[in-house]
């Protein structure tokens, strides 16, 4: 019986899978293939909003990272030469120390120093011609007198013991 | 060939040619190969997916994902071979998004529409007696072989339509011409002894 329900088994099964294909196949998949072509870059509208409001965010934000920056160095020219003197003497102990060390002990320092500003043109102090300015007599606003007080005279209390 | 023409998909070497004129921008060239495979891209979407609309929206987007990676195809394997590997692909992604599959497949008869379901036995003739009980026969293997683990109906399923090489199943299945084989013997044992025989 085996014999005969294996093909019976093939039969079914390819009675199953025989269903045949949509005769439009190729047509709709070479419109599709059409239609993709005409529109390789279609971006939908809802897409470019928050597009927008991300550059727009990004901008301001390069914006005032810019003004901070520009205002920053007249602030921190003289904190720089105050640390920069400070860190002098940890070079020195660097040196002596193991490379692995020093180096450990760089990283953080240099990425915690603050930003050096350069002074963008060298220019000599202008000399100045001192000026000679006559002294100037400031008379008292108000003068006053004297004031005579004379002597009080207080006559002595006697208060009588408790009883 | 026209497009009205018959697919010829004997010839792989012709495959190539029109490979290389698809790729440079010639659509006609991608129609006639569409043409040329779309029973066996078909048949092996049926295969996976079990309802003939499916494997139609199947083979329609396996044939577009081939066009827009045709200049991945180095021609190491037979452009079929290729495209069967591209549709299996897309009908288990198809299989796995959808509660589809084991809706068709486990649920009895109530699906119209469904390539398993509906499928219509051709019966010999005889009695009306031998006539009802080969049907039912047949529609006792349809369940058994739709109960079956998935990978041993695959094999079988693919196997059965003739339309494959061992190789092409084997590379639709990432398995070995040998496990092929087997899982399509296990297949037939398990139909076998559901029917009690």
């Amino acid at each position: 019986m085996d014999d005969n329900v294996d093909p019976l088994i093939d039969d079914v099964a390819r009675a199953m899978t025989s269903a045949p294909a949509d005769a439009e196949l190729a047509e709709r998949v070479a419109a599709r293939i059409a239609g993709a072509r005409r529109q390789p870059t279609r971006v939908m509208p809802w897409l470019l909003v928050p597009i927008a409001v991300a550059a727009m965010l990004m901008i301001a934000v390069f914006v005032a990272r810019q003004t901070r920056r520009d205002v920053a160095p007249e602030r921190n020219a003289t904190n720089d030469v105050a640390i920069a003197s400070t860190a002098a003497p940890a070079d020195a102990v660097d040196r002596g120390r193991a490379p692995e060390r020093a180096a450990l002990h760089d990283t953080p320092r240099a990425a915690a120093a603050p930003r050096r500003v350069t002074p963008i043109i060298n220019t000599p102090p202008p000399a100045v011609d001192p000026i000679e300015i006559n002294a100037v007599d400031v008379h008292p606003l108000v003068e006053m007198d004297d004031i005579p007080i004379g002597t009080i005279a207080i006559a002595p209390i006697d208060i009588a013991p408790m009883p | 060939m026209n497009a009205g023409e018959p697919a010829d998909p004997g010839d792989p070497g012709d495959d190539i040619e029109l490979v290389a004129r698809a790729r440079e921008g010639d659509r006609h060239a991608f129609e006639q190969l569409v043409r040329r495979h779309q029973a066996a891209v078909h048949r092996a979407a049926l295969s996976a997916v079990g309802s003939a609309a499916d494997a139609d929206d199947v083979a329609q987007e396996a044939f577009l994902l081939a066009f827009q990676r045709l200049k991945s195809f180095r021609g190491e394997a037979a452009f079929k071979t290729w495209m069967l590997t591209i549709t299996w692909n897309q009908a288990m992604n198809h299989r796995r998004k959808a509660t589809r599959w084991l809706r068709r497949f486990m649920s009895v008869e109530s699906e119209e529409g469904s390539a398993f379901q509906s499928m219509a036995f051709a019966a010999p003739g005889g009695t009306p007696e031998d006539l009802a009980s080969h049907t039912q026969l047949r529609e006792q293997i349809r369940d058994a072989i739709r109960e079956l683990p998935e990978k041993m109906r695959d094999a079988l399923l693919l196997a059965a339509t003739d339309e494959y090489t061992y190789d092409e199943m084997g590379a639709m299945l990432k398995a070995k011409t040998g496990t092929i084989k087997w899982r399509v013997s296990e297949a037939r044992r398990l139909v076998r002894e559901r029917l009690g025989r």
